[in-house]
This record gives C-alpha cells, sequence and structure tokens, in this order.
C-alpha cells in the first residue's frame, strides 16, 4: 500500500537530513539544504490544513516524493547517485507546488 | 437487643454496597495511571513548545532568514505549537489527569473539601475541552459534579460507590473520545505532533550540520554543537514519548471499559488495567530519562 503524503514528507525530511551528514560536497549539502526547506514548509501548510486524499495533484505528488525517497535510500549507500536524488527532489517539489496552488485555491 | 441486631444488619447491608478491596484497588491503580497520563503529557506539551521556540531561535541565528516563508521566523518562534494549540490538546490531557485525580479522592477516602476540589476540577476540566463538551450533555456533566457533593454522613461508603459508578458511567464516552485524540495526535508517525516537530527538528540539523563542516573557528563549530545537542534532546521526545502518550492513551480506553465493569458488576477483569498502569509507567520512566536538569 502507498504511504500517505505526510509520510512522504516525514520521510523526505528524514533521508535529506542523512544525506547532508553524508556528503561531503559543500554544493550538494546547500542544494539538499535548500530542498529540505521547501519540504518542510510544505509538510508545515499539510499539518496546518487538511488536505483532500482523493485530488490528483496528491497523489502525483505521494508518487514523486515516493520515487525520490527511493533515490534518497540508494544515495544513502552510493554518494554518487546524490546529484540524481537532487533531480527526483526537485521534480517532486515542483509537485507539491501544484498540490499547494490547488489547496490553496480550495 | 432486637435494636442491636437490626444495626448489625443494616450495617452488613451497607457494606455490602460499598466498593470492595478489589474494587478499589482496581480504581486507584486506574486513576493513578490516569493521573500520570495526563499530567505528564501536558508538560510534554508545554516543553515541546519551549523546545519549539528554542530550536527556531537557533536555526535562524545559525542560518540567517529562514529558507521558507512556511517555517517558523522571528516573528512565529512558536510555529506549529501556538498557545492556543497548544492549550486544547494539553487541556484534553488535563481533562484525563482530572478524572483520575476525582476518582483517586472517592477511593482513598479523601477529605470533603479535597474531594470537592478534584470534582469541581473535573467538570471544569471536561467543560474547557470542545471535544469532552460535544460528547457530555449539560445533564451529564451536571450528574458529574453533583454526586460528589452527595458523599458524606452515615452512607459514606455507600454514597462513595455511587458516585465512582456515576463519574465512570457517565464521563465514559468523553474518556474514550479524549483517549483517542490522543493516541492519533501523538501516533508516532503519522500524528500532528510527531510531524510538527520534525518539521521544526530537521532544518535546525541540516543548517547545524553545515556549520559544523564548514566553520572555520572552533567558535563556529561550538554553536552548531550546541544546535546538535539541542535537537537531540528534542528528538528524543519524538523518538521516546510519542509512542509511549499514543500507546498508554489508547490502552486507558480499554481499562476505562474494564474500570466501567469493575464499579458495576462482580465479574470482571483486571487485565486492561494492569497494561494501562504499565504503559502509564513506561511514560514516567522515560520521562525521567530523558528530561536534563
Amino acid at each position: 500500500m502507498d504511504n500517505t503524503l505526510g509520510e512522504e514528507l516525514s520521510a523526505s525530511l528524514t533521508n535529506i537530513t542523512a544525506l547532508i551528514v553524508k556528503t561531503e560536497s559543500k554544493s550538494q549539502r546547500a542544494r539538499l539544504t535548500r530542498q529540505q526547506a521547501q519540504i518542510a514548509g510544505q509538510l508545515q501548510v499539510f499539518i496546518d490544513k487538511t488536505v483532500d486524499e482523493t485530488l490528483s495533484e496528491y497523489r502525483a505528488a505521494a508518487s514523486a516524493l515516493n520515487a525520490a525517497n527511493a533515490e534518497a535510500e540508494k544515495a544513502k549507500g552510493n554518494l554518487d547517485r546524490v546529484a540524481a536524488t537532487i533531480k527526483k527532489f526537485a521534480a517532486a517539489i515542483d509537485q507539491l507546488a501544484a498540490l499547494a496552488a490547488k489547496v490553496a485555491a480550495a | 437487643m432486637r435494636r442491636a441486631y437490626s444495626l448489625a444488619v443494616a450495617l452488613l447491608l451497607l457494606t455490602g454496597c460499598a466498593l470492595s478491596a478489589r474494587q478499589k484497588a482496581a480504581v486507584s491503580q486506574f486513576s493513578d495511571s490516569a493521573a500520570t497520563l495526563g499530567d505528564v503529557t501536558s508538560s510534554q506539551l508545554k516543553a515541546m513548545r519551549d523546545g519549539t521556540v528554542e530550536m527556531t531561535k537557533q536555526r535562524l541565528l545559525l542560518a540567517g532568514r529562514s529558507r521558507d516563508a512556511n517555517l517558523g521566523d522571528q516573528t512565529s518562534l512558536d510555529r506549529g505549537f501556538e498557545v492556543s494549540h497548544v492549550e486544547t490538546v494539553s487541556g484534553a490531557a488535563q481533562a484525563l489527569a482530572a478524572y483520575g485525580k476525582s476518582l483517586a479522592a472517592l477511593v482513598n477516602d479523601s477529605q470533603s473539601a479535597e474531594l470537592q476540589a478534584a470534582s469541581h476540577d473535573l467538570v471544569a476540566s471536561l467543560g474547557r475541552v470542545p471535544e469532552a463538551k460535544e460528547k457530555l450533555s449539560d445533564k451529564q456533566l451536571e450528574a458529574i459534579g453533583t454526586v460528589v457533593q452527595e458523599v458524606g454522613g452515615l452512607w459514606v461508603d455507600w454514597k462513595r460507590k455511587e458516585a465512582v459508578t456515576t463519574i465512570v458511567r457517565e464521563a465514559r464516552p468523553v474518556v474514550d473520545r479524549l483517549c483517542d485524540l490522543l493516541a492519533r495526535d501523538f501516533a508516532p508517525r503519522t500524528g500532528w505532533v510527531a510531524l510538527q516537530l520534525q518539521v521544526i527538528e530537521d532544518p535546525l540539523v541540516a543548517e547545524a550540520t553545515n556549520v559544523l563542516y564548514d566553520g572555520r573557528s572552533y567558535d563556529d563549530r561550538k554553536r552548531a554543537s550546541d544546535a546538535i545537542d539541542l535537537v537531540h534532546g528534542n528528538r528524543m521526545r519524538r523518538t521516546e514519548v510519542l509512542k509511549r502518550v499514543s500507546d498508554a492513551a489508547a490502552a486507558m480506553k480499554k481499562a476505562n471499559a474494564a474500570l466501567a465493569q469493575a464499579v458495576e458488576s462482580s465479574a470482571w477483569s483486571a487485565q486492561d488495567i494492569q497494561a494501562f498502569a504499565e504503559r502509564a509507567q513506561s511514560l514516567r520512566a522515560a520521562v525521567k530519562i530523558i528530561v536534563k536538569e
């Protein structure tokens, strides 16, 4: 069964923290730190407001985060994959922004 | 002679109408556990709020302006644990504690003033929690408040039993509801408390790690180390306290059902009340270990 958006967001924060601690590249750490702040900010919004789980944007965001988290799990064991993880989190953040816009408009 | 016999029979009948030693023990164990759960949860929420303010300050000190507008900043240091929010959840926990304390006062032969105070506190606590008011009619609230006022005089043991029975019966829907709410809010992976703490903790770990790795002086690294230490203390609450509160609240709901049976019939099991006592004890012990003076 798929995780909820809250669970995926929580896993993202945990995974990004782990990568920031492991990554030696300063620039990658900087990008991960910015992404983590954006994801934390979105999680804050979803704590404050109830999000309709039937929205297609909800499923798309949860799915994109799931893919990014899967990549992050691999990157924790192989730091060469951090760049790919950053790309996947960037795509997930776009999906989160679309969901946030939908929720704000509702 | 005949009068003495009648008195003896009356006393025997009255004794039979009082709570048995086993029933008193069950109520006592339950009430202590409820007071522990309510008081510890309430104090931990306050500690989480204080921790939130400190962690947000540390993040701003280390990294400057918030990187995301939805995160706390210098104008919202307590973001996520605002007073009104904490007050509501803490009110629910305090209502459970007041429920336990009023039952304890009834079975521990407390003096009238102590009983009245516990009863007033219970009625006031229940009245303050919106979710409790939804589940409790004014008539039920009045019954809970009135029954303790009547404890006293020659029939004191019988009246104590009646008061315990009335409070347990009338408060049961609302106590069950409050237990559900605490179990949900403190659920370790999905409850709002866990997610809220993570929103505050993880960005601070990130900023502190960057300063620790990139800092050029001992003072830089010391600031980062202090922030990491602060997060560590607060993270212990997330990993150790939340699950125990959630488990204890779920156990209290089961124990409350067992308690309702215990005071109304002779056939009941102490198993659920014992299980609740163990979880409340575990919560108290964990908090003692993690709290730094």
